[in-house]
């Protein structure tokens, strides 16, 4: 049985928070805490905070996620610091932070930290710096095959600082973290999207796996598919990059898995995050409100684990809240009263990683609403 | 057998024919699915082509309608940037506050990232965010441009300029004039624009707007400069005129104590041998030391006579004096003013009778006022012996009083022959006697009305003359009346 208190502070002196947040939780957790997830926009140290708290909540485990916003229930805090404190007795956490400079021993790490474990749910933080595709391999060694697993690039650059920390016998660790909760621990995962496809479904016809490129689409250069839907608006389109407003959506069995462009290139290629194979089909995604709104009511309707949880954990998309601007809130705003009592937190990512069973292969997504249930 | 053979070629004819007529049916049946599939194809195609024109109109709605919404909110943002940026360098009264308020956030919220401000034609740097020395001396290039086009905006995508064989690159910029007083004052520049839809008219009309806000401002601030600096001026001038002043009124002040000192030694110095004089005159009209001549007798008494009145102006300047100085005793008390005045009548009653003149009193049983009831005296005893001074024979005297507002107002009128309005400014001043036929043939001090206006304002009252030439005089005071 585990407990769960959340506290937020927006107060701009570090101490001041630190004294805020350190007195709510205590308040809500008085006995000891196994965990404590530390969220925090750039404004603050990290070394200071992590350590303050490590000192005023006394936890077995202190981890730093330093993140441009902040989710607190249906508000977007962009200067605060929130943290969970998780206390779950004769939990099995795992956690393990691999710094920069010992990215190429992803899989020795990642095996060691899994060894003997009996796990419910892995989470990945991963740095800006990292090779994608080199940690994909990596990973895909270590786990095989993962349903409980997933990963969150961060959104802030190399120069910002990584978004996750450790804070290991007074010693900041930063890079690449791990975080393996206990069976004791009920972690449900799932995402609202709101893409629809449209228009006729096409065919990817030429991939460049390593250079992660569409190079042709219906045996066309990719970049037609756009010219064929936007006509006349291409040259603004282009101008502008609004890529991102349209991804392309890959066609599994019923549903579709977003696959988001990148950079256009000279020879009208793209460059994507995503996962796609040659001969597989696909469509123009669009991100409709009405069906999104949809989309988070049968959410609620069909699942009932997230309104009964003890917290939900959101972690939304750079891409998305590019796309829905002023409607996060709203969508927020639902998600959160469809929970009702139940706390809702979270953070943006650039973009997630997620084991596909239809491609039986770990992929990356950029675009949709991660929500996990801690129970 | 030749049955047979006939039955064998009907047979294999009809056969034939029926197998050309199953095949024909076959193909048919063939025809018609194809025919069938070929529609259900077109139809698929066409509702593949009705999903694609959807998708289109679908695609190019939202993009058009995202367009609009980030214009929208682009101009919102701009308008709003305007507002803080006004809202915040309104009451900005130096330039280089001024130019400081262009800061790193304000190009950016205009929609750049380089910007300068260089002051014309000096060429100072007074603002320079992002841009490299030899960009810098580009823009006085491009400023040459910012007056060959009438001090217009100018705005270009990338440019091209070369300095001492090196090409210099500007991208996207917009440059502008900052007129004030109608002249240019300096150029403004922004560069490399950051807008993903690049630099289009908003752009142009809030970077003109602003290039002309800082205009106003520093006309705003020439004013206010030269306004202080008028105000400056103006105050050391009253500083200056005030100091000279003060030492007027020092040195007047110095000059009247010393003369009040004056006429107060020497009135003090007077009277002790006036005092002798006056017994020893008065012994001999009175003929104390034996019988006199009755020549002697008469020049004696008319010595007598002119040491009265000099005692009496003695004693008057020491008065004055005693005023101006501070140094007599007032004790203002309430007291009845009627009986003040009959007293005073009475006193002077024989030299109107002398005189042949008319006395009416004019006053209520009582009316109590506060007042020194010696210095009063000696006022109306001054302003009824003036009147009966001036009062030809026959003439008429009416003392007055009565209560007005609150205060008891007393009047003194005669019908003698009037002061001109010249005089009747001087009245009150010291030494001055009015230039009338009585004054000519009357002798006096001149210094009786003006111990009576001190005595007046003594008591913090009022006391006023109205005359009209060949008719009369009326010398009204106030006293505060005791309610």
């Amino acid at each position: 049985m585990s407990e769960i208190a959340v506290a937020l502070s927006k107060e701009r002196e570090e101490k001041e928070a630190i004294r805020e947040i350190s007195l709510k939780i205590k308040y809500s957790l008085p006995w000891s805490i196994d965990l404590v997830l530390v969220f925090f926009t750039p404004h603050y140290r990290t070394p200071f905070l992590l350590s303050s708290f490590f000192d005023t909540l006394t936890p077995n485990y202190i981890v730093g996620i330093k993140t441009p916003w902040i989710i607190y229930e249906d508000r977007i805090i962009h200067q605060g610091v929130m943290v969970i404190s998780i206390s779950s007795p004769g939990a099995n956490l795992r956690l393990n932070v691999i710094g920069r400079d010992d990215f190429d021993k992803i899989e020795v790490s990642l095996r060691n930290l899994l060894r003997g474990a009996s796990l419910s749910f892995l989470f990945a933080f991963l740095s800006s710096s990292i090779n994608q595709e080199y940690f994909l391999k990596e990973l895909k060694i270590a786990l095989g095959k993962s349903e409980n697993f997933l990963g969150c690039g961060s959104l802030l650059s190399e120069k910002n600082g990584d978004f996750s920390y450790q804070f290991l016998d007074g010693k900041i660790v930063e890079g690449v973290l791990f975080l393996g909760l206990g069976r004791n621990m009920n972690i449900h995962h799932k995402k609202i999207s709101g893409f629809i496809p449209l228009g006729r479904p096409f065919v990817f016809t030429k991939i460049d796996k390593k250079r992660r490129l569409i190079l042709e689409i219906d045996n066309r250069p990719a970049f037609d598919i756009y010219r064929k839907y936007l006509e006349e608006k291409i040259e603004i389109f282009k101008e502008r990059n609004l890529f991102y407003l349209y991804p392309l959506g890959v066609k599994k069995d019923i549903s579709y898995r977003l696959v988001s462009i990148q950079e256009l290139l000279e020879d009208e290629s793209f460059t994507f995050v995503g996962n796609i194979e040659e001969g597989m089909q696909g469509n123009i995604m669009i991100l409709k409100e009405k069906a999104l709104w949809e989309e988070i009511e049968n959410f609620f309707k069909d699942d009932r684990i997230f309104s009964s949880s003890k917290l939900v954990m959101v972690i939304g998309s750079s891409l998305r809240e590019k796309i829905l601007k002023e409607k996060v809130r709203e969508e927020l705003n639902l998600i959160k009263k469809n929970l009702d009592n139940v706390p809702l937190v979270g953070f943006y990512s650039r973009y997630h990683l997620e084991f596909d069973a239809y491609f039986r292969n770990f992929v990356f997504e950029e675009g949709n609403l991660h929500l996990i249930s801690l129970r | 057998m030749r049955i047979f053979r006939l039955d064998f070629f009907v047979f294999l004819f009809f056969g034939f024919f029926a197998a050309i007529v199953v095949l024909l049916l076959y193909g048919e049946y063939l025809r018609k699915k194809l025919s069938q599939a070929m529609e259900k194809i077109a139809l698929l195609e066409k509702n593949l082509q009705g999903m694609d024109k959807q998708a289109k109109l679908i695609i190019k709605s939202d993009l058009e309608l995202r367009l609009y919404q980030d214009e929208i909110h682009d101009k919102f943002r701009k308008l709003s940037f305007l507002k803080n940026f006004i809202g915040t360098s309104l009451n900005i009264l130096d330039k280089e506050e001024l130019f400081s308020r262009i800061d790193k956030k304000v190009i950016n919220d205009i929609g750049f990232e380089k910007g300068a401000i260089v002051v014309y034609p000096a060429g100072e740097i007074k603002v320079n965010i992002g841009f490299s020395p030899d960009e810098i001396e580009a823009i006085e290039t491009i400023s040459q441009d910012v007056f060959s086009t009438s001090y217009s905006i100018i705005s270009s995508s990338s440019r091209f300029f070369e300095k001492n064989r090196k090409k210099i690159f500007l991208d996207g910029f917009l440059c502008g004039p900052i007129i004030s007083g109608a002249k240019i004052q300096a150029i403004f520049m922004v560069g490399k624009c950051i807008l993903p839809r690049g630099i289009d008219e908003a752009e142009k009309e809030v970077f003109s707007i602003i290039c002309m806000y800082l205009g106003q401002c520093l006309d705003n601030i020439t004013s206010f400069e030269s306004l202080y600096r008028a105000g400056e001026e103006l105050e050391n001038k009253v500083k200056e005129k005030t100091f000279e002043l003060r030492k007027s009124l020092e040195e007047l002040e110095r000059v009247s104590k010393m003369k009040s000192e004056f006429i107060s030694s020497v009135s003090h110095e007077l009277r002790t041998p006036l005092t002798s004089i006056k017994g020893f005159s008065s012994l001999l009209v009175a003929e104390k030391f034996g019988k006199l001549p009755p020549q002697a007798k008469e020049r004696l008494k008319r010595v007598d006579e002119n040491v009265d009145k000099l005692v009496n102006m003695v004693n008057t300047l020491l008065d004055i004096s005693r005023i101006e100085s501070g140094r007599m005793e007032i004790k203002i008390v309430s007291s009845d003013i009627v009986k003040l005045i009959k007293d005073v009548v009475d006193f002077l009653m024989p030299q109107v009778e002398n005189k042949r003149i008319k006395l009416e009193m004019d006053t209520p049983s009582f009316l109590e006022v506060y007042m020194d009831r010696t210095l009063i005296e000696r006022v109306l005893i001054n302003l009824i012996n003036n009147a009966i001074k001036f009062t030809p024979q026959g003439g008429k005297i009416l003392v007055k009083c009565e209560l007005r507002e609150e205060k008891a107002v007393v009047s003194v009128r005669d019908t003698g022959c009037g002061i001109s309005k010249d005089d009747l400014k001087k009245i009150f001043d010291e030494f001055f006697r009015a230039d009338n036929p009585v004054n000519r043939e009357v002798r006096g001090t001149g210094l009786g009305l003006s111990l009576v206006r001190r005595i007046i304002d003594i008591h913090k009252e009022r006391i006023w003359v109205e005359s009209e030439l060949g008719k009369g005089t009326t010398f009204h005071f106030t006293l505060k009346n005791k309610k």
